[in-house]
């Protein structure tokens, strides 16, 4: 939720702020209510009675991110009889709107001679 | 039975019981005039003609004369009828002092059919109309339509007689309305908002009208899931008074309830589109935005103004 006071006199556009998180369910109807009321607690519900004002509800939908990423070695250059160097390149492509978090983890293992 | 008028004589003719030519005439009367008492309304009469001036004194500017009614036992609205010699205007209707006792205003909503009870007595010989007159449109009479409403009150009633009226979706909303009510045997007369009725009584009163605001979000039964908001007022959906000078968007419009709809536009498609405060930007996850709303207080107290979004969808909008 976000809020703002709308001071007496007020009559024009007052901006509200709001941060989608990364978790937000995408490409699904999702419910958007506003609410002005002098009864400023009862607008901090988004239910319930509110002494006067108005509610205005909308759909909105959230895009996401869309990723595409390959791996594909670059190159492989022995450095001793049981060591090599692996170069990998790692491409990500994010072709959605969403913003979306990309992580590498490197998993050790020992390989079983 | 005697018309005591103050002018009409009556002859009692005595014959001898064997020669009718033979008689005695005894002349009664005039009887003197009785005393008439009126009762009158006292709904705010300027003389003027002008949206806040109803029709109440004798006589006025053009308004033409207010209501009064001759006060005769057993025809009554209420328990107390009282009289006056013209109308008693008062800007809350209370001129008239304690005969305003007979109807029970309850709350008007636009949109809505009132039920209206009023109390009223006719143990006169005739049938009686009931009739109550609320200026909806506030213009100061009581004569457009759908501002009447009545019933026939037949010889032999005391009781509580319920009056409907449907309160029109225009009704002008949290002012004063000028309320009559009218009781008399001359139909006729009863039927009319103003001028002189042989009989019963008037009483006048003011009311409001109340107007709503509901949302629209889809709503499929009480509680809350994926899709299933709290719009509707068996959900205990939000509500809020609309009163003037305090509105998000160009446009607020009343309904009854909430009209829940799958795209949050139930209220979009009644009588007016009242969503029209925001543009909404493209959401998108990681995004920050700033939407702007249009609004407007005028109310004289600052007001707040709460955006709240399901980002979960789990059909709970939270803080």
């Amino acid at each position: 939720m976000s809020s703002a006071i709308v001071a007496t006199g007020t009559n024009g556009n007052i901006n509200l702020n709001t941060s989608v998180p990364l978790t937000a369910i995408t490409n699904t109807n999702l419910g958007l209510r506003l609410r002005i009321s002098t009864d400023q607690t009862a607008v901090m519900q988004a239910n319930g009675y509110a002494l006067d004002g108005e509610i205005e509800d909308y759909i909105i939908q959230i895009q996401g991110p869309n990723l595409v990423h390959s791996k594909t070695v670059a190159s492989v250059t022995q450095v001793d009889a049981n060591e090599y160097n692996v170069v990998y390149n790692i491409d990500v492509q994010n072709t959605g709107l969403g913003i979306a978090n990309y992580a590498l983890r490197d998993i050790p293992f020992l390989m079983m001679m | 039975m005697f018309t005591a008028n103050g002018v009409s004589t009556y002859s009692i003719r005595v014959e001898d019981a064997l020669d009718p030519t033979c008689f005695t005439t005894f002349t009664l009367g005039p009887v003197s005039s009785c005393a008439e008492y009126y009762d009158w309304g006292d709904l705010y009469d300027n003389n003027d003609n002008s949206s806040i001036s109803y029709p109440t004194n004798i006589n006025n500017g053009g308004e033409g004369n207010g209501p009064s009614h001759r006060i005769i036992p057993g025809l009554k609205i209420g328990a107390v009828v009282d009289f006056e010699l013209d109308g008693q205007p008062s800007a809350t209707a209370i001129g008239d002092g304690a005969d305003e006792d007979g109807v029970t205003l309850p709350m008007l909503q636009v949109g809505t059919t009132a039920t209206i009870p009023v109390s009223v007595m006719n143990m006169t010989t005739s049938d009686a109309k009931l009739v109550l007159f609320i200026d909806f449109n506030r213009d100061g009479d009581l004569n457009d339509a759908g501002e009447m409403t009545s019933a026939t009150i037949i010889t032999g009633t005391n009781g509580t007689v319920s009056l409907t009226i449907a309160v029109p979706s225009d009704a002008v909303t949290n002012l004063n309305l000028g309320v009559r009510a009218r009781l008399s045997t001359d139909f006729a007369a009863s039927m009319l908002s103003e001028g002189a009725a042989p009989d019963g009584e008037v009483e006048d009163y003011y009311v409001q009208v109340m107007a709503f605001d509901h949302g629209d979000l889809p709503d499929s039964g009480v509680g809350t899931s994926t899709n299933n908001y709290e719009t509707q007022s068996a959900s205990n959906g939000p509500v809020h008074k609309i009163i003037s000078g305090l509105k998000i968007g160009a446009i607020v419009d009343p309904e009854t309830d909430g009209t829940q709809s799958a795209l949050a536009n139930g209220d979009d498609n009644d009588a007016s589109d009242d969503e029209d405060a925001v543009v909404l930007p493209v959401f998108y996850t990681g995004a920050n935005l700033v939407i702007p709303v249009s609004v407007m207080n005028m109310t004289g107290v600052n007001a707040k103004l709460t955006m709240f979004i399901d980002y979960n969808a789990d059909g709970v909008l939270m803080m």
